[in-house]
């Protein structure tokens, strides 16, 4: 499943495969490498 | 091993799998398959005439397939207990019944071919778990042509050939002609210390054993050529360096690189090896009649399910998480569980011996002491508060809270099990669970402490006890600078903190606030902190419903040795808090008033909206 990321310290948006089993994973910035990491669903911005 | 046999308070179950885990230190139950053997164990003297009647060949997995065993056999010799059993699987006897040659050759009539798989139940106090490792397969390594050329072998393969009582009785010959080689090569950290193809880490026992290997093919054949290719050659353990100095008195040649293609001429089945020589930045070539691959360690096969049933975290490379890397190495996160061996990490026979005794002095203190000590710091129930909803039995990482949901019996903490993250008292909707030193009552005073003057210049970070707080100690021992905005509230588990210390701290008017734990996979609280980033995520939709920016809601994972990066986040935290206008605050303070009236209107409790006033 791809899921739209954003990272809360940088703003930079991205998608990435996520499964049901990553949503526990730690999640990474690859700008700035925050954890501050939103999974955001489609709607949102 | 024949020792643990013959001990009358050691009972050995061999060919059992645990299926089950239940219960708690000092009371587990473990439900044990103990699969059949088809062999009366006691009564088989090991007469070997079951096996040699056996009309059944397959290939011996114990000496690594270069010599045959039979259908009845014994896995290795000095297999404890020293009976004989029956591989099913490849036996005739087994459907329907056309051979029965060992049951008629069996003097003592121990052979039973309808024997069945049997469940055992077993109540213990103490579980150390010590599953060994398995190696590194090196098939997907396609250019040392362990699939394809006969004289590639690895370490492990290589062991038995050197090996007394090994299918050659210990005489060193190479697989395709049967010849003594004399020129030998060995590869090192194949599967290891790699990104791309194999794990990441040091196997840690690899570089001593080819120095052995290399000492004991020096012993037998003095004339052999032998060359090592290595990245690195770690000796690091005592008399390691020593053994090392002496295979390179002995004349192996040890060789900086590792070899990018291993070919074969076909016709003498002898092997090329080309390499860059990084230390003379040469490309050498090397003409070898057998290479060993020297294959890493992982994580047995089975090691995954096992984890799962008696809850054990494991790190990224797979092994099992320790409770504390430095100061309790031995012991699960799970009280009362222990890890001998390469569960834990790759180690050597001595390394593993050393852990396995203090494995065993853990256990043997808590049962001499029938008494468990407990942490004070532990949750306990409100029954009149309790729906019996079951989430914090759903969340608790240890299993210590039992809830009946249908009988609505309210839930009960095992105290004895509970390690006291808090992750329960977060996720209760009815504030039913008090966190004994840690209560909501305690927090929120802090809360309240660290913002009664000019909250707006400040940043609250709430950190957990074991890492991200030890991680600012760290930043302050190494004299690292970081703002002085900061305020830190230490709690036992980021799992503990509660949504409404987040709200609380903007309504107090906190441009910023930090939620921040052990990184995923290093949790002092097997999985607790999956929960603080469930929340976190909840949160920020929260906070985005309430037009409150979600980006004033930061979340990091921060170890006790990343000072600088502690340091680091707080000078991010702070440049964020600069950009937090007063207007905000303040419309996030009414935000919240409102939130806090409209869920009290909805629940019709105000007691569950408002947190409890210190
Ligand atoms: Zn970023």
């Amino acid at each position: 499943m791809e899921q739209k990321l954003k990272c809360l310290r940088c703003g930079y948006e991205y998608t990435a495969r996520m499964e049901a089993k990553d949503i526990a994973a730690e999640r990474v910035c690859p700008r700035c490498q925050s954890n501050s990491v939103r999974r955001l669903s489609s709607e949102k911005k | 091993m024949t020792d643990a046999g013959r001990h009358p308070r050691i009972k050995l179950m061999t060919l059992s799998e645990v299926e089950e885990v239940s219960g708690y230190i000092g009371n587990f139950r473990v439900k044990v398959r103990q699969r059949a053997r088809y062999v009366n164990e006691k009564e088989c003297t090991a007469c070997a005439k079951c096996a040699e009647v056996c009309p059944v060949v397959v290939p011996d997995e114990f000496q690594q397939g270069f010599s045959s065993r039979k259908a009845a056999y014994i896995p290795h010799p000095q297999a404890v207990p020293s009976a004989y059993l029956i591989d099913m699987e490849h036996c005739l006897g087994n459907n329907p019944v056309a051979c029965n040659k060992c049951m008629d050759a069996c003097e003592k009539q121990c052979i039973n071919l309808n024997m069945e798989d049997s469940q055992v139940e077993l109540n213990v106090g103490a579980i150390i778990v010590a599953t060994g490792m398995a190696v590194y397969d090196p098939t997907a390594l396609d250019e040392y042509g362990y699939t394809r050329f006969e004289n590639v072998v690895t370490t492990l393969e290589f062991e038995r050939l050197i090996c007394g009582s090994g299918p050659t009785d210990g005489h060193l010959v190479r697989p395709s002609d049967r010849q003594v080689p004399r020129r030998i090569g060995f590869i090192q950290c194949v599967g290891s210390r790699t990104q791309n193809r194999g794990n990441p880490y040091c196997s840690n026992v690899c570089c001593m054993n080819t120095v052995k290997d290399t000492l004991l093919i020096k012993e037998h054949y003095p004339d052999a050529e032998i060359y090592v290719f290595y990245m690195d050659l770690r000796a690091f353990g005592k008399g390691f360096e020593d053994l090392l100095n002496r295979s390179r008195e002995a004349g192996v040649h040890y060789i900086r690189g590792l070899p990018g293609m291993v070919t074969e001429d076909a016709e003498t089945r002898n092997l090329r090896l080309k390499v860059e020589n990084t230390t003379t930045a040469r490309l050498e070539e090397y003409d070898l009649d057998m290479v060993v691959l020297s294959v890493g360690l992982q994580p047995a096969e089975d090691l995954k399910s096992l984890a799962s049933r008696l809850n054990l975290s494991q790190t990224s490379d797979g092994f099992v998480q320790e409770s504390h890397p430095k100061l309790r190495p031995v012991d699960a996160p799970t009280p009362g569980i222990y890890f001998a061996g390469c569960v834990e990490s790759p180690k050597d026979v001595k390394d593993s011996v050393t852990q396995a005794g203090a494995a065993a002095a853990r256990s043997a203190i808590l049962l001499n002491a029938g008494v468990v000590k407990s942490e004070a710091i532990k949750a306990v129930v409100d029954q009149a508060r309790c729906t019996s909803c079951g989430v914090c039995a759903r969340v608790c990482p240890y299993g210590a809270i039992r809830v009946d949901v249908k009988a609505k019996t309210g839930a009960q903490v095992i105290t004895a099990a509970c390690a006291g993250c808090g992750t329960c008292a977060a996720e209760c909707r009815f504030d039913a669970i008090t966190m004994q030193h840690f209560t909501d009552a305690q927090v929120l005073a802090q809360v309240d402490a660290a913002l009664e003057e000019k909250p707006e210049e400040k940043v609250l970070a709430f950190l957990c006890n074991w890492c991200s707080y030890a991680g600012g100690d760290l930043a302050g021992t190494s004299r690292l600078k970081y703002p002085a905005s900061t305020r830190f509230i230490r709690v036992m588990c980021s799992g503990r903190v509660d949504e409404s210390f987040i709200l609380r701290a903007f309504e107090k008017g906190a441009p910023v606030v930090l939620l921040s734990g052990c990184h995923i996979g290093d949790c002092h609280y097997i999985s607790a902190n999956h929960w603080t980033m469930r929340r976190a995520d909840r949160m920020w939709d929260r906070l985005e419903e309430m037009g409150i920016r979600p980006e004033r809601l930061q979340l990091e994972w921060i170890s006790s040795a990343e000072g600088a990066r502690f340091a680091d986040v707080m000078r991010g935290l702070e440049e964020i808090r600069q950009k937090v206008t007063p207007q905000e605050i303040e419309q996030g303070k009414k935000a919240i008033a409102e939130y806090r009236s409209r869920k009290a209107k909805d629940a019709g409790k105000e007691k569950e909206a408002e947190p409890a006033e210190v």
